[in-house]
C-alpha cells in the first residue's frame, strides 16, 4: 500500500479549474517534495488529501483511507500549515495538551515533554505563543503536528518566513525523523533548495497540471547535463568534435586543446566514446540541478 | 470530544481579557442604570440580552477569530467532526455568557433592594431563568457561530453589527419599563419555553449548512 495515493483529482471553484488531472503516488518513507509557484494548486490538493476540501473528481487516499471520512486515520497524521494552527492566548504547553486531548493520547505530560525535546523548544513550554518568534512559533507547530506520532506528516510551506538556520534547524529535525521513524513527509514548497537538501521524491506543479514526477533521481537523469571529456590529442579532440556534433543527445560543444566541454540533453557515456574508437583519458559529468529541472519544466509547460 | 473543545474555550477565555472586561463593563453599567425598579421583568429581560451579549463577545473568540487564524483548519485535519467542534463551542460559550446572566440577574436583584424597591421573582420567572434562558442563549450562540463560519470577514462584520444593534437597543429599551411587581406570567414563560424548544433545534439544523470547504475558503475571501 502507498502512503498517499492521489488518482484523476480535479478541482473547480465555479467555472475556474484549479486541478486538471492530478495523479500522483508516494511510498511510505519517502519525503516528497510538492513544487510549484503560487498558485499552482499544491495547498489545494493538500487540502483534498487531508479531507477538508472536496474533490470535483477523483480521489485521494492516505495509507489507504480517505481522510475525509476516515477519524481513525485522521488520528495518524500530523498537518502543519504555513498557519501554524496555535492559539496565540495559550502557553506551548496548553496548546499541545489541548491537541493531547483530541488524540487522546494517554501519557499526555510524558508525550509533550517528549515532542518538545524532539524540537527544542523545552525551555519555552510555559511561553505563549504570541510571544515566539516566527521560528519558535513554527516549531511548536511542528511539536503539535507529531504529538499524536503520526505515520504521515503534511507540511505546507514550512519554512517560509524562517532565518537560514531555523531553516537549517527544520530540515534536520524533519530528516532525523524520517530516519529513526520511517516516517513519509508530504512537503508543499517553492524552495527548491531545501528540496535538493531533504527529498526523496518529487512532482511539480503547475496551473493544476502535474509537470514532472518521479524519484530525484528520475527528475534529474535527462540532465547528466554537462561532461567534460579529455582526449588523447588535440586532432583526438577535434574528431570527437565531429562525430559527437552529429549526436542527438549532444546541445553544444566547446574545444579546448584536448578537453571537450559537451552540453548534453541525455545521458552519454565514456564507454560509447571508447566504442566510437577514441582514445578517452578521462570523463567527467555534472548533474542537472533542481533549480535547472524546474525552471526547464515551468518554461515548457510540458507533460512528463 | 465536545468536551475537550469546550473545555479549551473556557480555558482560552481566562486570557482574553478585553473581552472578559468589555462585558464585565457593561454589564454593571446596565446593572446600575437600570430603573425598572420593583418588576421581575427587568431581571428577566437584562440577564437574557446580557446573556447574548456575553455569547456575542466570546463567540467572537470561538469562532471567528479560530477560522481567521486558522486554527480551525488545523482542528479539521485531526480525529475530531465538524458537528462536535460545532457542539463544543456551543457549549463552551454558553457556560460563561449564562454566568453572566445569572450574575446580572442577582445583581438588578440586588441593587432594586438597596434602592427600596425590592424585586419580587414569582416561580415563572426563575422556572424561565432556569430552563428557558440557557437554550435562548445556545439558539444565539447557535446563529452567531454559524454566522461567522459560514460568511466571509466583511459579511461577518456586517451581521455581526446589525446583532450588536439590536441587542442594545433592547436593553436600552428594557431599562426604562415603569412595572412593578411580579409579572412574568405562566402562560408568558410556557410560550417562551416552546419558542426556547423550537429553538434549541437552531443548532443542529445550522451544523448541516456547514462545510469543511465553505469554512476555510471564507476565511481567505
Amino acid at each position: 500500500m502507498k502512503a498517499i495515493e492521489i488518482d484523476h483529482l480535479r478541482k473547480a471553484f465555479g467555472e475556474r479549474a484549479v486541478l486538471d488531472d492530478v495523479s500522483l503516488a508516494v511510498e511510505k518513507g519517502d519525503i516528497f517534495a510538492f513544487l510549484g509557484p503560487n498558485g499552482a494548486g499544491k495547498t489545494t490538493t493538500m487540502r483534498i488529501v487531508l479531507g477538508i476540501l472536496e474533490p470535483t473528481a477523483g480521489s485521494a487516499r492516505v495509507m489507504g483511507e480517505d481522510l475525509a471520512s476516515s477519524r481513525e486515520a485522521r488520528g495518524r497524521t500530523g498537518v502543519l500549515f504555513e498557519r501554524h494552527g496555535l492559539y496565540e492566548r495559550l502557553t506551548v504547553r496548553e496548546n499541545l495538551d489541548h491537541y493531547a486531548r483530541l488524540f487522546g493520547l494517554s501519557d499526555r505530560g510524558g508525550r509533550i515533554s517528549e515532542v518538545l525535546s524532539e524540537v527544542n523548544l523545552t525551555d519555552r513550554a510555559d511561553d505563549r505563543v504570541a510571544s515566539l518568534s516566527t521560528g519558535l512559533k513554527r516549531r511548536a507547530g511542528l511539536a503539535r503536528a507529531l504529538l499524536n506520532r503520526p505515520e504521515v506528516l503534511f507540511l505546507d510551506e514550512p519554512t517560509s518566513g524562517l532565518d537560514p538556520q531555523a531553516q537549517l534547524d527544520f530540515r534536520t529535525a524533519i530528516t532525523r525523523l524520517r530516519e529513526e521513524r520511517g516516517m513519509t513527509v508530504f512537503l508543499n514548497t517553492h524552495n527548491l533548495d531545501e528540496v535538493q537538501r531533504i527529498c526523496t521524491r518529487v512532482a511539480i506543479l503547475d496551473k493544476g497540471k502535474v509537470l514532472l514526477s518521479g524519484t530525484m533521481d528520475e527528475v534529474r537523469a535527462p540532465g547528466s547535463a554537462e561532461a567534460e571529456v579529455i582526449l588523447s590529442s588535440e586532432a583526438e579532440a577535434a574528431s570527437a568534435e565531429q562525430r559527437l556534433a552529429a549526436d542527438s543527445r549532444v546541445k553544444g560543444i566547446r574545444r579546448k586543446g584536448a578537453s571537450l566541454q559537451l552540453e548534453l540533453s541525455a545521458s552519454l557515456s565514456a564507454r560509447e566514446l571508447v566504442m566510437w574508437g577514441f582514445d578517452v583519458r578521462e570523463f567527467s559529468t555534472s548533474r542537472r540541478s533542481l533549480d535547472d529541472v524546474y525552471f526547464e519544466v515551468l518554461g515548457k509547460g510540458a507533460v512528463a | 470530544m465536545v468536551s475537550s473543545v469546550a473545555r479549551k474555550e473556557l480555558f482560552e477565555l481566562r486570557y482574553n481579557k478585553g473581552v472578559l472586561a468589555s462585558i464585565a463593563v457593561f454589564a454593571f453599567i446596565f446593572c446600575v442604570i437600570n430603573q425598572a425598579g420593583g418588576s421581575d421583568i427587568a431581571v428577566v429581560l437584562l440577564s437574557t440580552m446580557m446573556g447574548m451579549y456575553a455569547a456575542f463577545g466570546i463567540s467572537g473568540q470561538a469562532f471567528n477569530s479560530e477560522k481567521l487564524s486558522g486554527s480551525l483548519e488545523t482542528m479539521f485535519c485531526g480525529p475530531v467532526e465538524l458537528r462536535e467542534l460545532w457542539f463544543g463551542k456551543i457549549v463552551g460559550t454558553l457556560v460563561p455568557a449564562l454566568a453572566v446572566s445569572y450574575a446580572v440577574g442577582v445583581l438588578v436583584t440586588a441593587l432594586a433592594a438597596v434602592r427600596s424597591a425590592p424585586i419580587t421573582i414569582g416561580l415563572p420567572a426563575a422556572i424561565y431563568v432556569i430552563a428557558v434562558l440557557p437554550a435562548l442563549v445556545a439558539a444565539f450562540i447557535g446563529v452567531m457561530g454559524f454566522i461567522q463560519l459560514n460568511f466571509n470577514a466583511r459579511q461577518t462584520r456586517i451581521l455581526s453589527t446589525a446583532v450588536l444593534v439590536l441587542i442594545i437597543s433592547l436593553l436600552t429599551a428594557s431599562l426604562s419599563l415603569p412595572l412593578e411587581g411580579s409579572l412574568i406570567s405562566w402562560q408568558a414563560v410556557a410560550v417562551m419555553g416552546a419558542a426556547a424548544a423550537l429553538l434549541l433545534t437552531l443548532p443542529a439544523l445550522l451544523v448541516n449548512r456547514l462545510s469543511k470547504e465553505r469554512i476555510v475558503l471564507t476565511s481567505e475571501a
